[in-house]
């Protein structure tokens, strides 16, 4: 079959997209394997993939890729909340609940008010430190909110009901369901 | 010897590397990520209107998440996030504008440069708000950089409905290399989400024994529907509990398939509207969803468009290649070697399935019968089941020197089209294609 005008020669537009594809290639491997290692490098995690996270994570960082995904996992537990006591300048006391479904509106809202407790409720109670930055930073917010002096945090543990529970007769919100542990009492300090 | 190992190692190359090759870069509809764009954009809007109601509480210096805090719990330095560099007095007005830019991203205006904002939008907003996030964040922004890389403003936008009334007709789809990457990306980004939330749930007991299910629905936080009844149906929990996880572990091998991806898909969309349902995060549900988007192949959302757009019959007309007298597009070797009777036949090479039926539309009338494959190694297969095949290369661009046997004719059928050209072609270049097959 004789080559006819229809023909394009693929010389340098050919090579630009060859090079282009290559190295479009390089970032794709590059990508992938920073979004398999970060959640692979979440303990227990070998040493491999450890190092493999540390050379690409200032890239999942920045790009907020940096993610277990363990979704309910290792298995769905207790939810963490926190109720409070706000004593303001007339001596009046106010109870209130982190997060509050029936004051927080849309869903969203209150979803995000419980990934905070959420996160209180996950650091280690070794982590004194953290705990303590963490603890300062929500009180002082639940102060400027409300406008109180003083608060009394209490961090509320709620496990879900077994089946058998329930099978008694037993509710979702039962009394022994709940732990109560008190974290201190917080004042307005300005910054 | 040497000469023959070196041919072997040279053709097993460009065989990984046409594959490689077909699977990143071969351009597709932009049809795909547009939408895409629509349903993550919306979602992303949503929720930053969302923020806006509490916006001094989660950005603020001193709010939720207080500066110091994210300092302590990042001691390599805080994420990135333009927050950082806002004053207090500029909070509402930033917000606002971010806003803004983000319904321009809905609405496709502003093509790449819209797209790479409502990115950097998506992640600085996470990256401040840290300790408040949640799936919901995650996936928007995963979705975000990715319709950055891609084309999504091409189509269902404002900017193609101005394009179009600036040059007075239809642009024509040219198919995206960015938008294959940028779809593949999210695809894989899924099925390593999966995996892994399966693989971690095996750490923990009651996705063995079948308790997790009641757990999850028995979390009175999370809640949103009282389905404690389920208790009378123990099997019941263990059994969705045991789909849930087998699900999750088996995603990222059984999507690809055609066979399994359509039940793989649907399970995991009962699933996430059980998620939103039952659990109450609507949200993450939604966008989970979206993102599957991805793995819907472009030509069904096409007549899905298209029927939306123009009606039963018109979507009909138009979509596939089978509304013209070929003999398949050949995919596998089963359909390919249905053409070894056949005494002369034009082969239509082309990874976009857009020119192949532009290709198939305009050679449907030839005396010769016409086989559309989508990559090369396809194309030597049938050529050599065939006698005296005509081998037409449409729009491709790398090039297998192991394919020099096929006396191939390369047509760029991307040439600048001239819509009201006389003859009714749309380039010289269709012209040149119609005459050298009749």
């Amino acid at each position: 079959m004789a080559k006819t005008g229809l023909s394009q020669p693929l010389g340098k537009r050919a090579g630009w997209i060859v090079a282009s594809k290559v190295f479009l290639s390089v970032f794709v491997v590059f990508h992938l394997v920073a979004v398999f290692c970060a959640p692979a490098s979440v303990d227990p995690a070998s040493r491999l993939t450890r190092q493999v996270w540390t050379f690409c994570s200032s890239y999942l960082r920045v790009t907020n890729l940096n993610h277990g995904y363990h979704f309910f996992a290792p298995e769905p537990g207790s939810s963490t909340t926190l109720e409070y006591v706000g004593l303001d300048q007339l001596g009046n006391r106010t109870f209130g609940r982190l997060p509050d479904k029936a004051k927080m509106q849309p869903r969203l809202l209150y979803h995000r008010h419980f990934m905070l407790t959420e996160f209180l409720g996950s650091v280690p109670s070794e982590s004194r430190e953290t705990r303590q930055a963490v603890l300062q930073a929500y009180a002082q917010q639940i102060l400027s909110q409300n406008g109180f002096d003083s608060v009394e945090l209490k961090l509320v543990r709620h496990r879900p009901s077994s089946r058998q529970e329930v099978l008694l007769g037993g509710e979702l919100s039962d009394p022994n369901t709940f732990t109560y542990e008190p974290l201190g009492t917080f004042k307005w300090s300005k910054k | 010897m040497v000469q023959e190992v070196i041919q072997v190692i040279k053709s097993s190359f460009f065989s990984i590397w046409n594959r490689w090759d077909a699977f990143w870069f071969s351009p597709t509809d932009t049809l795909s990520v547009s939408l895409i764009r629509i349903l993550v954009g919306g979602m992303l809007l949503y929720s930053h209107l969302v923020w806006g109601t509490s916006l001094s509480a989660f950005f603020g210096e001193n709010g939720w998440n207080n500066q110091a805090l994210l300092t302590l719990l990042q001691p390599d330095g805080v994420s990135p996030s333009f927050w950082w560099y806002v004053p207090p007095q500029w909070m509402l007005a930033v917000h606002w504008l971010c806003n803004g830019i983000l319904v321009m991203f809905v609405v496709g205006l502003g093509g790449r440069f819209t797209s790479v904002l409502a990115w950097v939008i998506a992640i600085s907003y996470a990256n401040r708000s840290m300790l408040a996030n949640f799936g919901l964040d995650q996936i928007v922004c995963i979705g975000t950089l990715y319709l950055a890389i891609a084309p999504s403003t091409q189509k269902l936008s404002l900017d193609s409905l101005i394009k179009k009334w600036l040059r007075r007709g239809e642009d024509a789809d040219r198919g995206s290399i960015l938008a294959t990457v940028a779809c593949r990306l999210l695809q894989i980004h899924l099925c390593v989400i999966y995996l892994w939330a399966g693989l971690s749930k095996l750490q923990g007991e009651a996705w063995w024994n079948g308790e997790a299910m009641w757990l999850a629905l028995a979390n009175e936080e999370y809640q949103s529907m009282n389905m404690t009844w389920l208790v009378r149906f123990p099997r019941l929990m263990e059994f969705l509990t045991h789909v849930t996880i087998a699900w999750e572990l088996s995603f990222s091998a059984l999507v690809w398939p055609k066979a399994t991806r359509k039940v793989v898909l649907a399970m995991g969309v009962g699933m996430h509207l059980g998620i939103g349902l039952f659990l109450g995060m609507w949200t993450f549900g939604l966008i989970m969803i979206f993102a599957y988007v991805a793995f819907v192949p472009s030509a069904s959302i096409q007549s899905a468009y298209r029927w939306l757009r123009f009606g039963k019959q018109e979507s009909r007309k138009e979509d596939t290649l089978s509304s013209y007298p070929v003999l398949g597009v050949a995919n596998r070797e089963r359909s390919i070697r249905k053409v070894q009777d056949v005494m002369e036949t034009c082969i239509l090479i082309s990874d976009s399935r857009s020119t192949l039926v532009r290709a198939v539309a305009m050679l449907a009338n030839g005396s010769r019968e016409l086989v559309a494959v989508n990559s090369l190694s396809q194309a030597m297969m049938v050529a050599r089941l065939v006698r005296n095949p005509v081998v037409l290369q449409l729009q491709i661009d790398a090039f297998d020197p192991a394919c020099d046997w096929l006396d191939i004719r390369v047509i760029d059928l991307d040439e600048p089209m001239m819509s009201d050209s006389e003859d009714g072609f749309e380039s010289a270049n269709d012209r040149s294609l119609v005459s050298a097959i009749h």
